[in-house]
């Protein structure tokens, strides 16, 4: 396993756990006033409300771990891809100083048994 | 700051409990909806009593709503299942594709060591092949 650190924002902005305390007793209060309040309805619209917030935030919070994992992915790609053009520069380097010792001592033994 | 795991597992989607209780939910209140008293208040008329007529507008509109709001509930669960799967699918591509491109990237590498490697021999031998060639004249 390769380890990079980084500074991606690692946590969504809101947990879960806040999100149901804040969305926890929200309920309507009846337009039409005394004896038809409603209330049993309004209720369950409250309820109902808070509980397809909470498969939002859930959803939110999937695609948000979704790009970060496509971000880490993308960024570990890059630091290996840059990894790999370093080692093969540094191979293109030692080749070419091998030549230059090659060619040198070419060179002398030609002069000295011309 | 963080660390970056490579190799993680898919991102989960929705939660088995938050679809079942939004669908619940969802139901609940399209039952509670359909209370034909929730919908006799739309149908009165400035200076006439309630009668016969308006509790049986007051039910249809009722039994409407539930129908509508029930078949919302379970379409809402549809909608995250979807979601659920698409999630799922586009986690196992991703996954495929970081590893074809991890794949590629170490072939080209390996590549690429091949050749440096061979460049070396290459050397040696035409060093060799001229001092032969010198010596043997």
């Amino acid at each position: 396993m390769i380890n990079y650190n980084t500074n991606l924002q690692a946590q969504p902005p809101m947990s879960q756990e806040d999100l149901q305390r804040a969305m926890k007793g929200i309920r309507l209060q009846s337009p039409y006033g005394y004896k038809q309040n409603h209330q049993d309805v309004l209720s369950a619209l409250g309820d109902a409300n808070a509980a397809q917030y909470a498969v939002q935030a859930e959803k939110a919070n999937a695609d948000f771990g979704a790009r970060k994992l496509q971000a880490q992915r993308d960024l570990a790609l890059q630091g290996l891809q840059q990894l790999a053009t370093s080692q093969q520069q540094g191979a293109d380097l030692a080749n070419a100083r091998s030549a230059m010792g090659y060619g040198m001592v070419n060179n002398l033994l030609s002069g000295l048994f011309r | 700051m963080n660390n970056v795991y490579l190799n993680q597992p898919p991102v989960p989607g929705v939660s088995d409990a938050a679809r079942r209780a939004a669908f619940n939910n969802n139901y609940a209140m399209a039952v509670a909806a359909g209370d034909p008293r929730f919908n006799a208040k739309q149908y009165d008329r400035a200076g006439m009593s309630r009668g016969g007529g308006q509790w049986q507008q007051a039910g249809v509109a009722g039994a409407q709503k539930m129908a509508s709001g029930i078949a919302d509930a379970y379409s809402q669960d549809a909608q995250t299942a979807a979601y659920n799967a698409n999630n799922q699918l586009a986690g196992q591509q991703s996954q495929e594709q970081y590893a074809q491109q991890l794949a590629a990237l170490q072939q080209q590498n390996a590549y690429a060591q091949a050749m440096a490697a061979m460049q070396r021999r290459q050397q040696s031998m035409n060093f060799v092949s001229g001092l032969l060639g010198g010596l043997l004249k």
